[in-house]
């Protein structure tokens, strides 16, 4: 019924079968050359009314990645081993969340940014990650997941904020608006793409760490060498 | 100049080094300024946007440029994207058109420069032959640079023919029209400059976040810093929330601008807040105007039809009067209208009699829609110097290949399949009616399916050509990409036909250049060459500039002398007229159509970039909270809307961003065909159709 699955599918299932191989080293989430690497499954945006619409289609969303994870039982893997991005009793839904499929994440410096009981209590912690230059933040979505993103807007690098009630980032200089729920997908004005999301950890005294992050932060470009890097590996598909 | 740098001039393909282009975004009316670097190894300038590399192994990047007056370094979804689009036979543009191709047996099939030009020009020479100049047609665009389209309109010259149009009939036409009517004259009066200095801005019918994002970037900018903002729209816009913010938002019922525009100036001239002076010294027809709003259109009369309090009317018009200056800029809601001329009209009204026409900060002036070709707004009888064509629309020309007397039609850069309205009519004229069909552009398309002849052309970045953007400002494209396989640049298509039917001596130039030396003549901007234009970007200037020692007029109308026979505006007394097909018990909504952000009209390029896709997978219908639940219909349910041209199934979005009785839809989708839908009604002066009103029923599936 949703008119555009199976292009939108089509996309990621040849990423994960080419992240099945080798952990991904680059982060191809942020410079993108010809085929998407980032998104896979995405919703209508603009306007309002989008979150409504976006939370009605979500089992819609969880379903078809369960069919997608079937086919790509090496990615599972894959990403089982390189862990998870959400903690605890929501594990089930993170194993089903497009965040632990589509995207692949550049591993960086360990760094503990909390803990679960912190996080559940407030609801946000801010960090900064991958460097000390770099504003980032976790918090709990409404359905109880824990996701973080880099804090810097993909448009011209302002510092965006955390509106609770809708589950978005929007940021203050031109309004562009990021889904909280859905990777940080833009759902609003000029900025090209999502937030860097930040890959999350938890061990077993509950102290949350941050451990890796799928595209570069605002202002660190790619080099050429990168970009090589993603030419070759598209070429090998 | 040495001999190098000249080579490096004319082919700089052929060099190694890293280079630095002039260009522009060419995905609306704004022409944000780029700069794009390209090279066999470059440093990454900007932190977030795609490099690409070509098929020649260049890495190329578009900057957004922080010199550029237009932008100042800003850019939109569309601009960041732009890379993307060039051709990239490793990527999702890789299906570009790359050779002309002749239909045979039904099938397109891959031939020749020289065999498909022969084709043409021997078939359009039978057709002259027998029924004569108007048996051919031609219909372009006029957003694809003013070289390409001048070069098509020595065509239509040379050929005699009178069917000639421009894809700005279904844009900018309205516009052109409500500006000559009232001012004497279709230019854009107003510089994106103003917006710093006025004290309220008022959006009429624009979605300016969607359609003109980096000057809505500026007038939220200078929102936040105390201007009052008022939109006036049917839909509850980003800027419409934002209104209710920094000032104002009037959500009208469709159609109704006529009435809201005179009831203000009912109010401003009962309040004394109109400009006196200015009036007496600048402005014709005063008297007649205030008698016919002073007794018609009191707020309290017309707020039923209007859908707005008085109350409310009244408190806006007070803001625009006491602002000074007051900056009035109006959208396609006032163009894509059965009576867009009136609407404009009624809007420029209100711009006199306050005296804000050419003060800085406050002016008036339509944003338009793409950017015009040679003049902005486009040229709509085709005069431009020493060109006359007095032509037919694109709609008279379907009537006509209808009765058979018209037989061939030239397409460039446009989509008659997709963005006329009532497809279904159009779709049976073009395939079985119509003898020969010639279609110009640079991907596979809904009218290169039903083409006869079709040639590749030069993308952005392929080719040298210049536009103007909504300020009037001239934009220069520069060439640094090879083009696809043997695509060549529009221009040449028209020219090669001309020469081999004939006329050789009329089709002169070689270059893109010569073309533009050629066409400035007599024109506005005689004073701008190639070479000024590359040696200081073409962004500082704006028409006209008459002398190569001028830089520019940055706002029209400043010492109030207008281009009519006493030098005065003119006040239009208007009445509200219904839309042209109201809501009945069969057909209960009025169906309105818009455009989204990230989607650029009919959206064939940005199909292509997978992050544009992500944002809008599909088509959507807004339908009213209290409506749907009325029938049955809740947010990703397919529904069935249909009007008595056609119907369409399409994804429900239920919302209250559109008032009862209102449903809103795309205007061009890919893939949903809304133009299906729309109705044939056409506005009386500028022949623009209205594409934002006719009435539709919804059935949930």
């Amino acid at each position: 019924m949703h008119r555009k699955s199976t292009f939108h599918l089509f996309i990621p299932s040849r990423r994960a079968a080419s992240n099945a191989g080798t952990p991904s080293t680059t982060s191809p989430g942020n410079r993108k050359i010809g085929q998407s690497n980032h998104k896979q499954v995405s919703f209508p945006t603009a306007g309002s009314g989008v979150d409504l619409y976006q939370r009605s289609l979500r089992h819609r969303r969880r379903k078809m990645l369960w069919s997608l994870s079937k086919t790509s039982g090496e990615y599972m893997t894959l990403k089982r081993r390189e862990s998870l991005i959400v903690l605890g009793s929501t594990a089930f839904i993170a194993s089903l969340s497009p965040a632990a499929r589509a995207l692949s994440f550049e591993p960086k410096d360990k760094l503990k940014i909390g803990t679960k009981s912190q996080i559940d209590r407030f609801g946000i912690i801010s960090f900064s990650y991958p460097g000390p230059t770099h504003p980032a933040q976790a918090v709990k979505l409404h359905d109880g997941r824990i996701v973080a993103y880099s804090l810097l807007c993909t448009h011209m690098g302002c510092p965006v904020s955390y509106d609770a009630e809708t589950e978005r980032y929007v940021c203050p200089c031109h309004q562009s608006a990021y889904a909280a729920w859905n990777d940080a997908t833009v759902v609003q004005g000029p900025a090209p793409r999502p937030l860097p999301n930040i890959l999350l950890e938890e061990d077993q005294d509950g102290n949350i760490f941050a451990v890796g992050i799928s595209a570069p932060v605002f202002g660190s470009s790619t080099t050429i060498q990168q970009i090589d890097e993603i030419y070759a590996k598209e070429s090998k598909l | 100049m040495k001999r190098s740098a000249i080579s490096a001039l004319v082919n700089p393909l052929s060099t190694n080094k890293t280079s630095v282009y002039c260009t522009s975004c060419r995905f609306c009316n704004v022409g944000c300024g780029y700069r794009v670097i390209s090279g066999a190894m470059i440093t990454p300038q900007s932190p977030d946007l795609p490099i690409v590399k070509l098929e020649n192994g260049k890495y190329v990047e578009a900057v957004p440029d922080f010199r550029c007056p237009v932008n100042s370094g800003d850019y939109s979804v569309r601009g960041a994207f732009l890379t993307e689009t060039l051709y990239n036979p490793r990527g999702p543009t890789s299906d570009r058109l790359a050779y002309p191709m002749i239909r045979t047996n039904g099938r397109l099939l891959r031939s020749s420069w020289d065999d498909a030009l022969d084709h043409v020009a021997n078939r359009l020479k039978s057709y002259i032959q027998e029924g004569g100049a108007e048996s051919v047609g031609i219909y372009h665009a006029d957003w694809f640079g003013g070289e390409n389209a001048f070069a098509y309109m020595r065509l239509a010259q040379v050929l005699g023919t009178r069917n000639y149009d421009l894809n700005g009939r279904l844009c900018a036409a309205s516009g052109a029209a409500g500006l000559t009517r009232s001012l004497g004259n279709g230019s854009h009066p107003w510089s994106i400059d103003d917006i710093d200095h006025a004290e309220a801005i008022v959006l009429a019918g624009a979605n300016a976040s969607a359609t003109l994002s980096v000057v809505y970037d500026k007038i939220y900018t200078h929102a936040q810093q105390g201007a009052k903002l008022i939109v006036v729209d049917v839909r509850r816009t980003l800027a419409a929330r934002n209104a209710e913010k920094y000032g104002v938002f009037l959500q009208i019922n469709p159609g109704t601008d006529v009435a809201l525009y005179n009831a203000m100036a009912h109010v401003l001239i009962k309040e004394n807040l109109v400009d006196k002076n200015y009036i007496s010294a600048h402005v014709a027809g005063f008297g007649d105007f205030e008698n016919h709003v002073l007794s018609n259109y009191q707020p309290e009369m017309v707020q039923r039809l209007i859908g707005v309090p008085a109350d409310r009317i009244r408190q806006t018009a007070m803001i625009i009067g006491r602002s000074k200056p007051a900056l009035l800029l109006s959208g396609k809601g006032l163009e894509h209208q059965a009576h867009g001329t009136d609407m404009i009209c009624s809007i420029i009204n209100l711009a006199l009699i306050t005296g804000n026409m050419g003060r800085p900060g406050g002016s008036y002036s339509p944003l338009g829609g793409h950017q015009g070709s040679i003049v902005n707004p486009p040229l709509f009888a085709g005069q431009l110097g020493h060109i006359t064509i007095p032509n037919r629309t694109i709609f008279e020309m379907l009537d006509q290949i209808d009765k058979g007397t018209q037989k061939a039609l030239l397409c460039a850069c446009v989509q008659p399949m997709v963005s006329l309205p009532q497809l279904n009519r159009v779709k049976e004229i073009l395939s079985k009616k119509l003898e020969f069909l010639v279609v110009t552009d640079i991907y596979p398309n809904e009218t290169t399916d039903l083409a006869d002849v079709v040639f590749p052309a030069a993308s952005w970045g392929e080719a040298c050509f210049t536009s103007t953007n909504t300020d009037r400002r001239a934009r220069f494209y520069e060439l640094f990409s090879p083009p696809p396989g043997a695509a060549r640049p529009d221009w040449v298509v028209p020219t090669e036909i001309g020469r081999r039917m004939g006329y050789a001596s009329h089709f002169p130039w070689n270059t893109s250049e010569e073309i533009f030396d050629e066409l400035k003549r007599d024109t506005p901007f005689a004073g701008l060459s190639y070479a000024r234009m590359r040696a200081s970007g073409a962004s500082d200037f704006q028409m006209p500039v008459p002398t190569s020692a001028s830089i520019g007029t940055v706002r029209l109308y400043v010492n109030g002398k207008f281009p009519t026979p006493d030098k005065k505006a003119l006040l239009w007394s208007l009445d509200y007229k219904p839309q042209p097909e109201p809501p009945t018990a069969e057909y209960p909504f009025t169906l309105v159509t818009g455009r989204e952000n990230d989607l650029w009209q009919s959206g064939y390029t940005f199909r292509r970039v997978p992050e544009q896709v992500a944002r809008s997978p599909h088509n959507e219908m807004l339908v009213n909270t209290g409506d749907a639940q009325r029938l049955g219909i809740h947010t990703g349910k397919t529904i069935r809307v249909r009007t008595r041209r056609g119907t369409i199934d399409i994804i429900a979005r239920v919302t209250n961003d559109v008032p009862r009785g209102v449903l809103f839809t795309l205007w061009g989708y890919p893939g949903s065909p809304t133009n299906i839908l729309t109705i044939d009604a056409r506005d009386r002066t500028s022949q623009t159709p209205s594409y934002k009103a006719c009435a539709a029923s919804v059935s949930a599936l």
